[in-house]
């Protein structure tokens, strides 16, 4: 009898399987085969389609690892994540204080937004009208008697501070939008009790607006590292493409992205641009883990 | 462009053709699937977009073609990302018989097995011209269209670098420009003590950046200098690097750039030299054609050859784009006898007058912006290849090695006694 309950439940438990098999093939076609393919090339010497891939062991991630340029992107990287995304959740938490009770919140929402969907190429444009040496704000700065301020905001020295702050710009608004609405959804009697209760706004955001949209957090921080981890249009919106972005600018898509091409003239080095590639995910992958880890928490129910 | 076959052949043509393929299909049947009969379909994948001169003129070159010999022409103009579509059809045999080449993507092309010899194209006769294919290039260009293995490619349009000026401005310099590195130095110094920025540089540019010390190790060590520090760590220990690297230092710390160079945002700085903000710009032979809907009125730009210095090399920097062939095109001949119809006087003329570039033919006139540069290229008993083709040839020490060490030299962050130390460091472990 058991015998038979068994049976019947394990054919009930396999009858999942066919209905999985199309999703698993689709998924293993499109994701899981050119990952492990990509994990293939990293241990190879290959210069694309039509050229045979040398297979070179772990030469390409022990070139990678002595090479300062690439680790210097790679820390670049880290800046990227770490700064930059302090930068956007610092500027995102102080705008769900002021805008929840705003009038006219949404236009300031969509006007917050407006940068996310600018092109990369239409914002490469502005930076040279901007931040030449005799660009706008150079000019604007000597205009308003601050020339001691104006510097050459392009070059190899502060070129980084300037892409984090733009990456900042852009991504800010897209931040706050996730977060207010989960915002929206929190009662309005909570605000109105703790008013009562002499909270101030500050008060008001630590207990009540940062509890409960810290779900919204840990999504949008994990989407932050996901985004940030891949930063690349920006830098050559920024660099231009006349030449290669400078060491100092450049994040491991980049360096990625200059090993895939050759650069201006060059030969691709697909090989090593795999190897840069499954660092940066082997990187996303464990930054997302601690950071899920560090925001967990148990669901508020409202 | 497959109507454009069906209008041309009659239908009993068709009929013929089919069965025959059907019947033959082994031997009818080639690696693009091209037909093989005495009027081949050759392929032919550009470079240019449509509406390009270089479009319109070929364009016109293959509608002659095609009238007098029959034989059908199927062009894809696919703009500069041609590379990636060639290598990636031949990668599964449908590489174009004919497609766009360039003197620093030889490399990358002959790595894919993409390249036949186009030596036999030289002694081939000119259509409606007594001379062959190689009695009208000059053998210099030839040197630079070719790799170890042989002529790589045909070249329809030559480029070089120098440096730039507004022979308005500076008529002194057209009759006689500066004759050596110092002579260059103190005719900067002279323009920069009268009040004005001799040097315009897009800084953002590591490439361009790179050209000063690229022209000053061709001048101190000769061609091959550059290419010999990508090669291995002790191309470094020879002292034209360390001299050419001096030179460079010299130059940056006689602060002769506009203020904040390094900082300069392409095209800005070339565009400032168009309005003549500064007097010179060290740029490739396309700087006229980009710079002209910039520049002030009577502006005349030209170009002179990179001084020499003492006990130097005076070699001439001669890159070329062109056309090469597909080792494996089941129309090679067809496709050779093509490369030949395209040179003609007529169309060469037209890279000239229309393109406004320098054709590889000695008897085509170049644009009177480039005409030294030509007469440089023609008359040279020493060339080498853009940027000594250090940067095809070893592109990723040039990206991750040279390049940023080049912008420390040249924004004045490091000595050139550390460039070199530095340098012969950092290709030691590159490699």
């Amino acid at each position: 009898m058991a015998r038979t309950l068994g049976g019947v439940r394990g054919e009930r438990d396999r009858i999942y399987v066919p209905y999985l098999l199309p999703a698993l093939l689709i998924y293993s076609i499109l994701f899981i085969a050119p990952a492990a393919v990509t994990i293939w090339y990293s241990f190879t010497r290959w210069q694309g389609l039509g050229t045979e891939a040398h297979y070179t062991g772990l030469a390409n991630y022990r070139a990678m690892l002595s090479n300062p340029v690439f680790l210097t992107s790679f820390r670049n990287t880290l800046i990227l994540v770490v700064v930059g995304g302090a930068f956007v959740f610092a500027l995102t938490f102080l705008t769900m204080v002021v805008v929840r009770e705003m009038r006219g919140r949404a236009f300031v929402r969509s006007m917050l937004f407006v940068p996310s969907i600018l092109s990369p190429i239409a914002i490469g444009t502005a930076v040279g009208f901007l931040l030449n040496p005799d660009g706008a704000l150079n000019r604007l700065l000597s205009d308003v008697g601050l020339h001691s301020l104006t510097r050459g905001w392009l070059g190899p020295d502060l070129i980084f501070k300037c892409i984090i702050a733009a990456v900042v710009w852009i991504a800010t608004g897209f931040y706050v939008a996730i977060m207010m609405s989960r915002v929206d959804a929190i009662p309005e009697d909570l605000y109105e009790t703790a008013r009562l209760a002499g909270a101030n706004r500050l008060e008001q955001f630590r207990y009540i607006t940062f509890p409960l949209s810290r779900d919204a957090l840990s999504t949008g921080a994990v989407l932050w590292v996901i985004g940030a981890v891949k930063t690349f249009e920006i830098v050559i919106a920024f660099t231009g493409t006349a030449g290669t972005p400078p060491v100092q600018a450049r994040s491991a898509a980049v360096q990625q992205y200059l090993a895939v091409t050759g650069g201006i003239s060059g030969t691709p080095q697909l090989g090593s641009a795999a190897a840069i590639g499954v660092v940066m995910f082997l990187l996303t992958a464990v930054l997302v883990v601690a950071l899920r880890r560090l925001l967990r928490s148990e669901a508020v129910e409202l | 462009m497959p109507g454009k076959l069906r209008r041309r052949v009659p239908l009993a043509g068709v009929v013929f053709a089919l069965v025959a393929a059907m019947g033959l299909s082994a031997c009818g049947t080639k690696e693009n699937g091209a037909k093989t009969s005495s009027h081949p379909t050759i392929t032919y994948w550009s470079s240019w977009r449509v509406g390009e001169p270089q479009q319109v003129i070929f364009s016109q070159a293959i509608s002659a073609y095609e009238k007098a010999t029959g034989n059908t022409v199927t062009v894809r103009w696919l703009g500069r990302d041609y590379p990636n579509a060639v290598k990636n059809a031949g990668a599964v045999g449908k590489a174009p018989d004919v497609y766009d080449d360039a003197s620093d993507h030889i490399g990358d092309f002959r790595s894919h097995d993409l390249i036949a010899d186009l030596g036999p194209v030289l002694k081939l006769a000119i259509p409606n011209e007594k001379d062959t294919v190689g009695d009208v290039i000059p053998a210099s260009v030839l040197k630079t269209s070719s790799d170890s293995a042989g002529l790589a490619m045909i070249p329809y349009t030559l480029t070089s670098s120098g440096i730039w000026f507004d022979a308005a401005t500076h008529p002194e310099w057209a009759a006689s420009p500066p004759a050596t590195f110092d002579d260059l130095l103190a005719a900067a110094q002279k323009i920069k003590a009268a009040g004005h920025p001799p040097f315009a540089q897009d800084g953002t540019v590591n490439g361009y950046n790179a050209y000063w010390l690229y022209w000053l190790l061709m001048r101190h060590g000769g061609p091959g200098t550059l290419a010999a520090l990508g090669k291995s760590a002790d191309g470094w220990d020879n002292p034209a690097v360390l001299a050419a690297a001096q030179d460079v230092e010299r130059l940056v710390k006689a602060d002769l750039f506009e203020p904040d160079y390094m900082a300069t945002k392409y095209p800005a700085a070339q565009n400032q030299w168009a309005v003549r903000k500064e007097d010179m710009n060290i740029n490739g032979t396309w700087l006229n054609s980009e710079t002209s809907p910039d520049q002030v009125s009577g502006f005349q730009a030209q170009m002179f050859q990179f001084p020499s210095v003492p006990g130097g090399t005076d070699s001439v920097e001669v890159g070329s784009l062109g056309w090469s062939l597909n080792p494996k095109s089941p129309n090679l001949s067809a496709a050779e006898s093509f490369l030949a119809f395209m040179m003609q006087k007529p169309y060469m003329t037209l890279i000239s007058t229309q393109a406004l570039n320098i054709s590889p033919r000695s008897d085509v006139p170049a644009p009177a912006t480039l005409l030294a540069a030509q007469k440089a290229i023609i008359n040279a008993k020493s060339v080498q290849g853009t940027d000594d083709n250090a940067s095809s040839l070893y592109s990723g020490w040039w990206n991750d090695v040279f390049l940023p060490l080049d912008d420390q030299l040249f924004s004045g962050k490091i000595t050139a006694q550390q460039f070199v130390s530095m340098g012969k460091t950092q290709t030691a472990s590159y490699h």
